[in-house]
């Protein structure tokens, strides 16, 4: 993909978020639920920066299946920056949750965390996603450093499937989905999904934006170094 | 599987959402009353707003990194030059 189609995609993915948080407020489904009020629309925002860091942690796993397959370090640096948008988007979906929760679930009590079982797993999720940064500086060997790190990405995205999704499901929990709630469909007004399904894409095309930037980024890196080598 | 098995019996001494207890009764004050005005859309735009500082922090992270990459190789050309 040259520089100039990256470009026209990049402009069409700034144009289509700013048509999904304009609809976001206009659109009136389904905003006046009991106790969730307008917060209905944090759908469009929350839920999204999980599926987006999934999405990430994906990709990344897949260039770590590279990176062991081939052991091309230009892997190894998209396993590394596939990661780092993960992230991102996990910590960005954790404190929305937080603050969502807070007004929502919490009301009244002063609470700013629970004892929400996708909560305390999405927390676990994400001391499981730093710590591959951690494992990283503590290799110097490069090639190492590329392997065994690429092995932990695929552990930790085995975790992902298992903390995020199945655990959630086998208990009580205030989130959608789980037992002693009706799942995600049943509630959604199909008005709403209008802009839940736009805005998924969306924030899928921003986090290819910045994974995009980074990459560039480590590519000149790696320039500039040869270039002092010389 | 030991793992999964100690997380889920973690999870069984948890308060249940059904507790009559639970549900508070007092009315919002401070911060709070003010989150919840207007059907609680504050609530939304502090969504929205940390999701779009945390988005354009990036950015400007990365764009600084850029940027003194891009000083340092003028300044290495330069140095050749001289």
């Amino acid at each position: 993909m040259t520089l100039a189609v990256k470009k026209r995609i990049k402009v069409g993915i700034a144009l289509w978020m700013t048509t999904v948080v304009v609809a976001a407020f206009l659109l009136s489904a389904a905003t006046n639920l009991p106790i969730l009020e307008e917060t209905a629309r944090n759908l469009y925002f929350h839920v999204p920066m999980w599926f987006t860091m999934m999405m990430a942690y994906f990709v990344s796993a897949a260039f770590a299946i590279q990176v062991l397959r081939t052991e091309d370090p230009k892997w190894d640096m998209r396993v590394v920056e596939a990661t780092r948008i993960a992230m991102l988007f996990g910590v960005l979906g954790m404190l929305t949750g937080i603050v969502w929760s807070r007004f929502t679930w919490f009301l009244g009590t002063g609470k700013w965390w629970g004892s929400d079982p996708k909560q305390m797993m999405a927390a676990v999720q994400l001391l499981i996603s730093g710590a591959y940064f951690v494992l990283r500086s503590a290799l110097e060997n490069a090639r190492l450093r590329a392997r065994i790190s690429a092995v932990y990405t695929l552990f930790s995205v085995v975790s992902m499937i298992f903390l995020l999704y199945v655990l959630p499901r086998l208990t009580e929990s205030l989130h959608p989905g789980a037992s002693g709630n009706p799942a995600f469909d049943k509630i959604t007004d199909p008005t709403m999904r209008l802009v839940f399904y736009p805005a998924i894409l969306g924030f899928f095309g921003i986090a290819w934006w910045l994974f995009d930037q980074r990459v560039r980024l480590a590519k000149v890196e790696e320039e500039a170094e040869s270039f002092f080598i010389v | 599987m030991l793992y999964l098995f100690s997380v889920i019996t973690l999870l069984q001494g948890q308060p249940k959402w059904s507790d009559p207890n639970g549900i508070p009764t007092a009315q919002p004050t401070g911060y709070e009353a003010l989150m919840v005005s207007n059907d609680k859309i504050w609530v939304v735009l502090a969504v929205v707003l940390l999701i779009w500082l945390g988005i354009v922090l990036y950015l400007f992270r990365t764009e600084r990194k850029i940027s003194a990459l891009e000083r340092t190789l003028e300044e290495a050309k330069q140095e050749r030059l001289a």
